[in-house]
């Protein structure tokens, strides 16, 4: 019996100490990697100078290698980049259409006025595509311009800052009438508002349709400014267009 | 041969104003390439070459523009005589004459061009006005110097 005992004592005490070393290894464990610590990372640094050196010519090959990767992947994210503003202006687009009673035509701009003294552009439709003289040009944002020229495949647009394009609006607060004339800066001038028109800054501006060129409702921009005219007799507002006519990339063409 | 060099010229220079020139646009102006490369023609070619060159250049500026058709075409032919008919009388070797000659005719340009629109109904603000005037002419008569050494380098004399 006594001896059956003398033969487990060991086992049990092995056990015990197996036991023990697991639930102190992680204390060990720690204890040994810091005091290792400096001494590692000397080893580590080293290794890696040791290696570079070794292996200079192989690295020198793989940094170009990565290099022109780099300018390639660069390149790429560059261009995935405009194709994601430009999924944004179309799907803006898109859904103005969709959304819009009116008929459109979406077009691109190719290319804009030679001169300094018109506000211009040319867009990739004509009257192959069903466009005539006279049609509204519209952007997503708002009013664009007009129509002045077609060929078969190409149409110039006289934009809302010429000078030479006269807007009936109105103030879609107080419906207060106005005419929008471009002034050939960035800005539009509302004029002909009586001296106690109900105009303020902020006030929305959109095409009256009383002329018939335009229809009814379209966005022209809003008010940022206004004043009396040098005359006195009637006031002015200056309105900052809701499209960024220096930017156009897209424009719809309103079929009446 | 020398038509084709002047239309491979004018149309360089056309596609550059109507292109890349609108991103060095300064206050919403541009300088005018082809009224640079009329005055720049006058100044070594003969009257009949430069009125070809002020014809050819003036067709295309009026393609592109929303003005009266043909105004640029006659200006371009006026500018391109008065240009050459003045480099008979005085001497335009030194460039800082060439400049301000070149400065003159821009501004003459650009308000009888202004004038133009304003006559035709359109109202453009006085500072507006002066600012498309000035500037463009400014802008244009530092581009000159460029625009002048570059048509030299064109054989545009070879027959």
């Amino acid at each position: 019996m006594f001896k059956l005992k003398k033969q487990l004592i060991f086992p049990v005490i092995f056990v015990a100490f197996l036991f023990f070393l697991s639930f102190s290894i992680s204390s060990l464990r720690a204890l040994q990697l810091n005091s290792f610590n400096p001494v590692l990372g000397i080893l580590a640094l080293i290794q890696r100078e040791t290696g570079g050196i070794i292996f200079y010519h192989r690295n020198l090959i793989q940094n170009e290698k990565l290099e022109k990767e780099i300018d390639f992947l660069r390149n790429r994210v560059n261009t995935l980049n405009e194709f994601y503003l430009e999924n944004n202006r179309l799907k803006n687009i898109l859904s103005l259409k969709q959304k819009s009673p009116l008929r459109v035509i979406t077009a691109r701009v190719i290319t804009r006025s030679t001169e300094n003294w018109s506000s211009s552009l040319i867009i990739d439709k004509g009257s192959y595509n069903g466009i005539r003289q006279g049609m509204t040009v519209m952007t997503y944002l708002g009013l664009a311009g007009r129509i002045i020229d077609t060929t078969d495949s190409t149409s110039k647009v006289i934009l809302i800052n010429d000078p030479a394009l006269g807007i009936s609006a109105l103030v879609q607060r107080s419906r207060q009438e106005g005419l929008v004339c471009g002034t050939l800066g960035a800005n539009l001038m509302m004029k002909y508002l009586p001296e106690e028109a109900d105009i303020k800054p902020q006030d929305i501006i959109i095409t009256s349709g009383l002329n018939q060129t335009f229809p009814k409702g379209l966005l022209i921009g809003r008010v940022i400014e206004t004043g009396k005219e040098f005359s006195g007799l009637s006031r002015y507002a200056i309105i900052k267009p809701a499209v960024n006519l220096a930017n156009i990339e897209e424009v719809l063409v309103v079929i009446p | 041969m020398r038509i084709l060099n002047f239309l491979l010229t004018i149309t360089g220079f056309g596609i550059l104003e109507i292109t890349f020139l609108n991103y060095f646009k300064l206050f919403l102006v541009k300088p005018d390439l082809l009224l640079l490369g009329v005055i720049s023609v006058s100044l070594f070619l003969d009257l009949k070459s430069v009125l070809v060159f002020a014809i050819l250049s003036g067709i295309f500026k009026d393609v592109y523009s929303l003005g009266q058709f043909g105004i640029h075409t006659i200006l371009f032919c006026l500018w391109g005589f008065t240009m050459v008919e003045l480099s008979r009388k005085i001497s335009l070797d030194d460039n800082w004459m060439r400049l301000l000659v070149v400065l003159i005719v821009a501004l003459l340009d650009n308000i009888i061009l202004g004038l133009s629109r304003v006559y035709a109904g359109s109202v453009i603000p006085l500072g507006i006005f002066l600012r498309t005037v000035f500037l463009s002419s400014i802008y244009s008569t530092l581009f000159f110097p460029a625009v002048f050494q570059l048509i030299k380098r064109i054989p545009l004399n070879s027959r």
